[in-house]
């Protein structure tokens, strides 16, 4: 079944194809008619759909914090690495240091 | 740190661990024996512990971390995710411009009188505004997922590991007991315990994460799918049909105008309603990425789940992603 916008284009693609006149007058007037049909179903829609994005947007954000508290847990591990070989470093110190 | 790559059980059943707890105790480490620092160093000293755990490691490093098929599958799908979110990002403000051109134009070639609606039609800023933020949050995500992925942090854990050597080094005695190739081997197996680290810290993430995210992603899909879906009512709905319009109107003044002047200007504007008109290509292919961008992130999240091999949902949607971006390439 063709959906409003594919009857508003194929009355468009008639009404391009006929010259100045009253018929194509009639015809441009019921294609305004169904354009703003159109706009409104349209405005509705989307007006409907901004809190829906809103609130997917707002879960999605958390899972990319969580994504980026993992990276930084990530980077932690040579960090960790790099402690450990200090506290080496200073216990060779401790032990060259003991009599 | 050890207990997520060998179980209690194995360590009892390994020789090397029985060998390793027979091991002569010298006057330097017995003390060292409350400091387990320093314990796991003399683990790795004494004996060829070393050699026998780097050797363990290799084994157990496709336990810990995800398998080469699973980061494939995440790579593959959070480049296309990456992808698909610039685009449509960018879809939503090029037709929010290219609204306000249209009607603009149709605004100067009617007759003389108020012109009835906003020039940005369905497009008010709020509400293309939260797309656009749906779109990045979508190529962040897809971003992150494939920077968590690729960070091996090879760099890092190789300068850790060779400071984790030099201190060893300085250990009184050490010299004596230790040849550098010994050395090198502690640092191999540093190094080593590092990247397994770094792939279970990694697939733990990826495990918890990529399922907990998944209804949000769909839900932005199914939003974004109908956005722009040529039929699905929304914004490209709206935008073909100010660009039907404008057709309509842009072809009676150049067929009712005898100004010369005015004429062009209905010319233009009908090159430029058809210009509009042929997005409907590109937008219905932008509707299947994000149709299909849901179907793949479900696969993903099996393929964690499950270890199976990509699917074809992956591909498919990588494939469809790719083609979108070659499209719009064309049109700009």
């Amino acid at each position: 079944m063709a959906t409003l916008l594919q009857l508003i284009d194929a009355l468009g693609d008639e009404i391009v194809k006929l010259p100045l006149g009253k018929a194509r007058s009639q015809l441009v007037q019921q294609q305004g008619k169904l354009h703003d049909l159109l706009d409104e179903l349209v405005q509705k829609n989307v007006q409907i759909d901004t809190p829906k994005y809103k609130a997917a947007i707002g879960k999605l954000d958390g899972a990319n914090q969580a994504l980026a508290a993992a990276h930084a847990d990530v980077q932690q591990v040579a960090a960790t690495i790099q402690k450990i070989a200090e506290v080496i470093g200073v216990l060779a110190e401790i032990a060259a240091a003991a009599p | 740190m050890m207990c997520c790559f060998v179980t209690n059980d194995a360590k009892r059943r390994c020789p090397h661990f029985r060998t390793q707890r027979r091991a002569p105790r010298t006057r330097s480490a017995l003390r060292s024996t409350e400091n387990d620092s320093f314990t796991l160093v003399r683990l790795l000293l004494y004996g060829r512990m070393h050699r026998h755990l780097l050797a363990l490691l290799f084994l157990t490093v496709t336990a810990c971390g995800l398998t080469t098929t699973q980061r494939a599958a995440v790579r593959n799908f959070s480049q296309a995710t990456a992808a698909l979110g610039e685009a449509t990002s960018g879809q939503f403000v090029q037709m929010r411009d290219d609204v306000i051109r249209m009607n603009t134009a149709r605004s100067e070639l009617a007759a003389p009188g108020p012109h009835e609606g906003a020039l940005d039609g369905p497009f008010a800023f709020k509400d293309v505004v939260v797309r656009t933020q749906a779109a990045s949050a979508l190529r962040e995500y897809g971003e992150l997922l494939q920077a968590l992925v690729d960070d091996t942090q090879e760099k890092e854990l190789q300068t850790a590991s060779d400071n984790f050597v030099a201190s060893v080094r300085g250990l009184p005695g050490t010299e004596k007991k230790l040849s550098d190739n010994q050395l090198n081997g502690i640092g191999q197996a540093v190094r080593e315990v590092g990247s397994l680290v770094v792939e279970w810290k990694k697939k733990q993430a990826i495990e918890h994460i990529v399922p907990e995210a998944d209804p949000q992603v769909a839900a932005l899909c199914d939003l974004l799918a109908a956005d722009l879906d040529p039929d699905g009512n929304r914004l490209a709905t709206g935008y073909l049909n100010a660009a039907s319009r404008l057709r309509t109107a842009s072809d009676s003044s150049v067929k009712g105008s005898s100004n010369p002047t005015t004429r062009a200007a209905a010319a233009a504007a009908y090159q430029f309603a058809e210009t509009s008109r042929a997005r409907r290509d590109v937008l219905e292919r932008a509707s299947a990425a994000a149709t299909k961008l849901k179907a793949a992130n479900k696969a993903l999240t099996t393929a964690i789940a499950s270890n199976e091999v990509t699917s074809d949902d992956l591909k498919s949607y990588a494939a469809t992603v790719q083609s979108l971006i070659e499209t719009i390439k064309v049109l700009h």
